[in-house]
């Protein structure tokens, strides 16, 4: 990697990591609106990402974020108020930041100018508003004081073009332009000096500048037109009501408009300025194949691998805690000197003490625990990252959909390994659209129901055992049954005639295709999604839990195993063969007792364990043979639970506990039911991983959803 | 006789100080002003930071001046009130004249 690589590959992870602040900042700035730490924050990653971008040569993007800065600044001075569609934007600012920066992690460092400049007008506009007389701070849309009902806001284009001898009447334009302001804010405003003469030729008392301003205001289209009372018979003055070509303060046709008539239209630019500009347009690539240099096949080629191998680059590398590499040169350092000290003690052959070499190397066994330990941790990321966009998706869905939502998050700093964090975000995104496009309901009803107009949704996470939780709840209608008994049964899928319990109903909607949604929307109702979730956290080892209740709310449990890298196990013996249990799962061991089994039909066998009946099963199930029946005198029973089952196994002999790296079966074998995987022990022989969950359905016959 | 209701003076850098209301009353002095102090100065540092009001026509002048001397002067607006500069932007003048 040379360091133009080093410097880019700084830069991109550091990108992740400001944009994921800045969204946190953006969010509690909504919140809690006004100066603080959650501006400040924001403030200073937009800068940070200012300056980083131009030292990686990304000026297109420096520019931008430059004047994003410069908007942020004007916050900060209490210049420009905290309104939600302020809000709105500098998130989708944030994405339209992220996708380029993505687009640059590709290759393609070149942002199409009419895009830079139509977002730059964006941000313009929002500078624009500097001077906002103090009471329009309390409008409607600002975040702190929302009112049931929102007055109505208008825009109207004004058309400002004065008779020149003007001055002669004692009226200054600057004055009426300070009453217009009074009125509401300027969107926009667009001197014109074209008639302005040579300094040599002026008059001084004649009026040569003229004025086009997009005003926004509740005032009704009558007042706006007494400001100009005085002026309007003998004068050029225009004003239009344009109110649906604005939607928050964003001219819809300025994005439609190419950037060129754009500034022709903002009298920045000549006709023939744009026509000049666009004849010099074009691609390095075009360029290039023009030349001969290159013909457009390879180009191609070239184009399309550089993209994919930067793609690949970008996900193989992780940001790691400097704290933890540290941890890790610390045990180094140990490993170095114990490693030190067994040389020493092996250098005198005549001395050697049997007693010294054991306790040195148990300390290295020790050291080296703690080494894999601290290895798997460096994979290991803090769910609140992950959270945090889900807390944006929500708000935008909500918004989008005019319901109101407060997002709670808990146990965030709860960690994950990388791979199990980028395998469920997606699956998630899609919960969590759900829980608001069909779980909570819109202000209206939750008010006829007796509920808060707002809605929650809570993201929790936790850690229990060896496994992750982590839960999306709300508090909305809840999932509705008859709806989905019927849609099931016309798709065919077989549903119980009796209630439907949480599992039945978690099979239904996790089927393909499934969705009560009578119309898609942008957000869900395709019936894709729920198959999908449920897919990928089983495929993760984990297992997905769906409890529901009418208007209380739906709650969605993904269990996920902690790590990939290492887990603890417990080793035992059956049949001459070797297999550990995870220790996440195991509730304890005990010696085979006669007196504490009960036996029910066939093979059905109860054990008596601190003093619960729990069902015992045979690892031969696992392969097809019966349950044996000979004696089980010297057996051992070693106790598991899934989380939702308790059962025993019965084996021959309990070893000890291990920490071991799981091997996938799968990639030297084949996939075996009941086998998460297997690992090399000590002796150099193999031991079979038991899946519990797979062992549950096996057992238990339980479809597990 | 009319007093004015700006004052102007160079400063021990040759900045020139502006100080007042810059209307069209005395807008003869200012182009006056314009036309004598600036007229063959190749830097032209202006201090507007106690001008607290200019009309459109004095603002016109300016601009005027400004551009007929853009291609041969150093110009420059060194500080201005915080009154002219919401002026200066409300009516997009302030990208004329700086």
């Amino acid at each position: 990697m040379n360091e133009r690589d080093e410097t880019l590959e700084i830069f991109f992870a550091e990108t992740e990591d400001l944009i994921k602040t800045s969204e946190e900042s953006l969010l509690r700035l909504e919140s809690a609106p006004g100066t603080g730490p959650a501006l400040e924050e924001l403030f200073r990653a937009v800068h940070t990402f200012k300056s980083g971008s131009a030292m990686v040569g990304f000026d297109q993007i420096s520019e931008y974020t430059h004047l994003l800065e410069n908007l942020l600044d004007r916050l900060r001075d209490g210049k420009v108020p905290i309104t939600k569609p302020l809000i709105s934007f500098l998130l989708e600012a944030i994405d339209f930041i992220r996708n380029t920066v993505d687009n640059c992690a590709r290759g393609d460092t070149n942002i199409e100018p009419k895009v830079l400049e139509t977002k730059k007008a964006q941000v313009n506009r929002f500078l624009g508003l500097e001077g906002i007389p103090h009471e329009d701070a309390g409008l409607p849309e600002t975040i702190t004081d929302i009112p049931v009902e929102a007055p109505k806001w208008y825009y109207y284009n004004i058309d400002l073009i004065f008779r020149k001898n003007l001055f002669e009447s004692g009226i200054d334009p600057l004055l009426l332009l300070l009453s217009l302001k009074e009125m509401g804010e300027f969107v926009d405003v667009v001197s014109d000096i074209s008639e302005l003469p040579r300094y040599e030729k002026i008059d001084i008392y004649k009026l040569y500048i003229s004025w086009r301003i997009i005003l926004k205001s509740t005032a009704p289209f009558q007042e706006i037109e007494n400001v100009f009372m005085f002026v309007k018979d003998d004068n050029n003055i225009e004003i239009k009501e344009i109110t649906d070509r604005y939607k928050d303060g964003i001219d819809l046709k300025a994005g439609k408009m190419p950037i060129g008539e754009a500034l022709i239209e903002k009298k920045d630019i000549s006709k023939n300025d744009l026509d000049n500009a666009l004849k010099k347009q074009k691609k390095i690539g075009e360029i290039l194949v023009e030349e001969k240099k290159v013909d457009k096949k390879t180009l191609q080629t070239a184009i399309s691998m550089q993209e994919e191998s930067r793609a690949v680059y970008r996900k193989t590398s992780i940001r790691v805690d400097v704290t933890k590499i540290n941890c890790l040169v610390n045990l180094a350092e140990e490993v170095g000197v114990g490693l030190s000290k067994m040389q020493s003690i092996l250098s005198d052959r005549e001395t050697v003490n049997i007693l010294d070499i054991e306790q040195e190397l148990e300390n290295l066994l020790k050291i080296n625990r703690e080494f894999q330990e601290r290895v798997a941790q460096v994979r290991m990321f803090s769910l609140e990252g992950t959270f945090q966009r889900f807390q944006r998706i929500a708000r935008d869905t909500a918004l989008d959909q005019h319901k109101k939502i407060k997002a709670i998050m808990s146990g965030t700093e709860t960690e994950l390994d990388k791979e199990v964090i980028e395998c469920i975000t997606d699956p998630l995104k899609h919960l969590v659209r759900n829980c608001v496009d069909h779980g909570i309901e819109s202000p209206e009803e939750r008010i006829a129901k007796g509920k808060s107009a707002e809605g929650t949704i809570e993201f929790k996470a936790y850690q229990k055992g060896g496994q992750i939780f982590v839960q999306i709840r709300d508090d909305g209608r809840g999932l509705n049954i008859e709806k989905i008994r019927q849609r099931a049964l016309e798709m065919g899928i077989e549903v119980p005639d009796d209630e439907i319990d949480n599992k039945t109903l978690a099979n239904i909607i996790c089927s393909p295709g499934f969705s009560t949604k009578a119309n898609v929307t942008k957000l869900s109702g395709r019936g894709v999604g729920m198959d999908v979730v449920k897919t990928a956290v089983e495929n993760l080892g984990g297992f997905l839990k769906i409890e529901t209740a009418k208007d209380k709310g739906t709650t969605f449990t993904l269990a996920l195993p902690l790590t990939f890298a290492l887990t603890d196990a417990l080793h035992f013996k059956e049949k001459d063969m070797s297999f550990l249990v995870p220790l996440w799962g195991l509730v304890g061991t005990e010696k085979f007792d006669q007196s504490n089994m009960r036996s029910f039909g066939g093979n059905e066998k109860l054990y008596r364990f601190r003093n619960v009946y729990l069902p015992i099963m045979d690892l031969s199930r696992v392969y097809g043979s019966e349950m044996s029946n000979i004696n089980n005198q010297g057996k051992v029973l070693v106790f598991l639970d899934t989380g939702r089952q308790e059962f025993g196994l019965l084996v021959d002999e309990v070893l000890d506990c291990k920490q071991i790296v799981v091997k996938s079966l799968e990639s030297h074998y084949r996939n075996v039911r009941g086998i998460s995987g297997a690992t090399i022990m000590g002796d150099g022989s193999v031991a079979l991983v038991l899946d519990l969950f797979d062992l549950e359905e096996i057992f238990f016959n339980k479809n597990l959803i | 006789m009319e007093t004015r209701q700006f004052t102007v003076n160079q400063d021990a850098e040759g900045t020139f100080r502006f100080k007042g209301k810059l209307t069209i009353h005395d807008l003869e002095y200012l182009k006056e002003f314009l036309d004598s102090s600036l007229d063959r100065i190749k830097n032209i540092f202006l201090n507007m930071e106690k001008v607290v009001y200019a009309d459109t026509a004095s603002i016109q002048l300016l601009i005027a001046f400004r551009k007929a001397r853009s291609s041969e002067v150093n110009w420059k607006i060194t500080d201005m009130s915080s009154e002219l500069e919401k002026i200066l932007e409300l009516s997009d003048l302030k990208k004329e004249l700086i």
